[in-house]
């Protein structure tokens, strides 16, 4: 996939239009949008186990906020180095934290290459690509409503485990939180 | 049903007179005694008979309560949190908030000095800085264009002698009567308090020498903000400041305190509570305890039971001050929560919203002397506070789990005799004296 170095500039234009017709560019967006789908649809489905395998051992898995990148906060509202990590905030979820039953509902875009990308796309050595998102939080009495909306800057690479996350900054919008946060996005 | 009635302030009781479904009779428990018979909608707000051990759970619903609080709480005397010193650097730089439901701001003058004023044009009312925060030359109003400089006096009046002789402001027009509200202002540490009050004394006196003895350690050395959030909660505010006063809890609730060995009842500590009773500490030590003979040895505690984390690295700290406290949650009258939960600093202030909403503004502190090591450390830590924190997302939704039970019977009161009936410092976290303590300056700033 080297050839294609080049011709991925999307500073400009004529980046992108470039980008538009580049076949690499496609099939690797193409594919880190199914991984960011099934990443939603097994949070969604409450497969948490089945999520945390959609990441890396070394991943870095953090929530954060728009604010607090603008301000380049280094503590957000999760932050987990590890895969280790997510599967204990998945314990601590289902055995030790004490919370009113609820379930998500993502709803998300169109996967792009995160702005400012300039290099060769390659899987192999990870992709950045940012999706954006909502999030409908159903409480267990059926009460909906709008709980998160943001967006992933995800990094996603070709592993022996397949399409996997390597990090993954969820940036909410807002910094205003309702109750608590106990389900990942 | 009841509304507040006291000599005092007739017209909260004339204003806001919440309308609700009379009174079931008490069958059990405890009750709030009345004046008037029950159902009367002129009988007094009274507290209970057993004093501070009982809190009416009217006090977590009546609209003309909450309407007190805001004239008499949070304009009353006492001292209001409204940022952190580090947020204004510079000349210019402010910072919004709100006192109660009032909004204002904090803003360092060209002298250095920071002031707070009601963020409010003194012409018709329109909010000046709409921003959280940033930096100003003068306020500018976006309306009718008045200016005032950073010291709040009126500079200019646009159109102030009209065009060609029509309109204008009179000539008896005093600028000097029309500049803004300026609140008193005092600092200790990082913290930026205000007040509407002429009569309040200084706040390290306010505080008194103990609880000003944990505000200097925390803000011993110059800080640096580390993150920032802000939690809705959907309960009344002083449900989730009885939370935080109480130690009791935290070793019940909070299973990563327990389990990990974080913050147990059985470690060395205290709960401290201020001579007028709304201030407090509770601290602990780790590693102080034998849990031997206690029920958290016996098995039957939820928070003790067999859980592990497959990465600890998030439970490594180190021992933050010379005096080896590795666990202290400070609450500043009335809505101030100072944090050392090991080496997660937090600065929290609560905001309530009507009776049955409030907001949590979080500030996560480090010192601008933390070195990498300590830096990561801080951030791992961090998973355990704020709305995803593994201790604290739980006292996010606590508080609304009591409050939904007490929406109607308003003549019935919670039990808090944990710890005796006093609000005295005690050894023993096994207590709720921080509780009594709260409603205790409460029922004094109130008249209640």
């Amino acid at each position: 996939m080297n050839d294609t170095s080049g011709r991925n500039d999307t500073s400009g234009l004529n980046g992108n239009r470039r980008l538009f017709l580049d076949t690499t560019v496609q099939h690797v967006l193409a594919a880190a949008a199914l991984l960011v789908a099934e990443a939603a649809g097994a949070i969604d489905d409450e497969r948490f186990d089945d999520w945390a395998q959609m990441f890396t051992d070394d991943c870095l898995y953090r929530i954060t906020t728009r604010e607090s990148r603008a301000k380049g906060w280094p503590i957000g509202l999760m932050h987990c180095d590890g895969a280790g990590m997510l599967r204990d905030r998945i314990l601590s979820m289902r055995h030790a934290n004490i919370f009113e039953a609820h379930h998500y509902r993502h709803m998300v875009s169109a996967t792009r290459l995160a702005p400012g990308t300039k290099r060769a796309v390659d899987l192999n050595s990870g992709v950045q690509v940012h999706t954006n998102f909502e999030v409908i939080r159903i409480m267990g009495n059926g009460e909906m409503a709008l709980f998160a909306t943001g967006f992933f800057d995800d990094v996603v690479v070709s592993s022996d485990q397949g399409l996997q996350f390597r990090k993954r900054t969820v940036v909410l919008d807002s910094s205003r939180v309702d109750t608590l946060i106990v389900v990942p996005f | 049903m009841t509304a507040i009635s006291t000599a005092a302030d007739q017209s909260v009781a004339q204003s806001a007179a919440p309308l609700s479904a009379p009174p079931v009779a008490p069958s059990a428990g405890a009750s709030v005694a009345r004046a008037g018979p029950s159902g009367d909608s002129t009988a007094p707000f009274l507290w209970p008979e057993e004093g501070l051990s009982r809190i009416p759970f009217q006090v977590y619903n009546d609209p003309a309560i909450a309407d007190a609080e805001q004239k008499r709480l949070f304009r009353g005397p006492i001292w209001n949190l409204v940022c952190l010193d580090v947020e204004i650097p510079q000349p210019g730089d402010y910072r919004t908030n709100v006192i109660g439901d009032t909004p204002v701001v904090a803003i360092r003058g060209t002298d250095g000095t920071i002031r707070v004023f009601v963020n409010r044009c003194a012409h018709r009312g329109s909010m000046l800085c709409l921003d959280k925060s940033g930096n100003r030359k003068d306020f500018t109003c976006i309306y009718h264009n008045w200016v005032y400089d950073l010291e709040g006096a009126l500079q200019s009046v646009a159109f102030r002698r009209g065009i060609r002789g029509q309109g204008g402001l009179p000539d008896d027009f005093d600028p000097a009567k029309h500049g803004l509200t300026r609140l008193r202002v005092d600092t200790i540490g990082a913290l930026v308090f205000a007040s509407f009050s002429e009569s309040v004394v200084p706040v390290r006196e306010w505080l008194g020498e103990r609880m000003a003895w944990n505000v200097d350690r925390i803000f011993a050395k110059p800080v640096r903000i580390l993150g920032g959030y802000t939690q809705v909660m959907h309960n009344n505010w002083k449900l989730y400041i009885e939370n935080v006063k109480d130690a009791y809890h935290a070793g019940l609730l909070h299973l990563f305190f327990t389990r990990f060995g974080l913050n147990r009842l059985s470690m060395d500590g205290a709960v401290e509570v201020s001579e007028r009773g709304g201030h407090h500490l509770s601290w602990s030590k780790m590693h102080s305890d034998d849990a031997s003979g206690t029920e958290y040895a016996d098995g039957k505690l939820r928070s003790m039971k067999d859980f592990d984390l497959e990465d600890k690295r998030m439970l490594r700290s180190w021992v933050e001050y010379p005096d080896g406290i590795t666990h202290m949650i400070q609450t500043i009258f009335p809505n101030v929560i100072i944090q050392q939960i090991q080496n997660s600093l937090a600065v929290r202030l609560l905001v309530p919203h009507g009776t049955d909403q409030c907001e949590l503004q979080w500030w996560l502190i480090g010192y601008e002397s933390d070195t990498e090591a300590q830096m990561a450390t801080r951030l791992l830590q961090g998973n355990l506070v704020g709305p995803a924190g593994l201790v604290s997302l739980e006292d996010g939704v606590i508080g609304s789990i009591v409050q939904r039970t007490t929406l109607q019977d308003k003549d019935r009161a919670g039990v808090v005799e944990m710890g005796g009936h006093g609000t005295e410092s005690q050894k023993g976290r096994v207590s709720e004296a921080g509780v009594r303590g709260f409603w205790k300056e409460w029922r004094q700033v109130l008249g209640l």
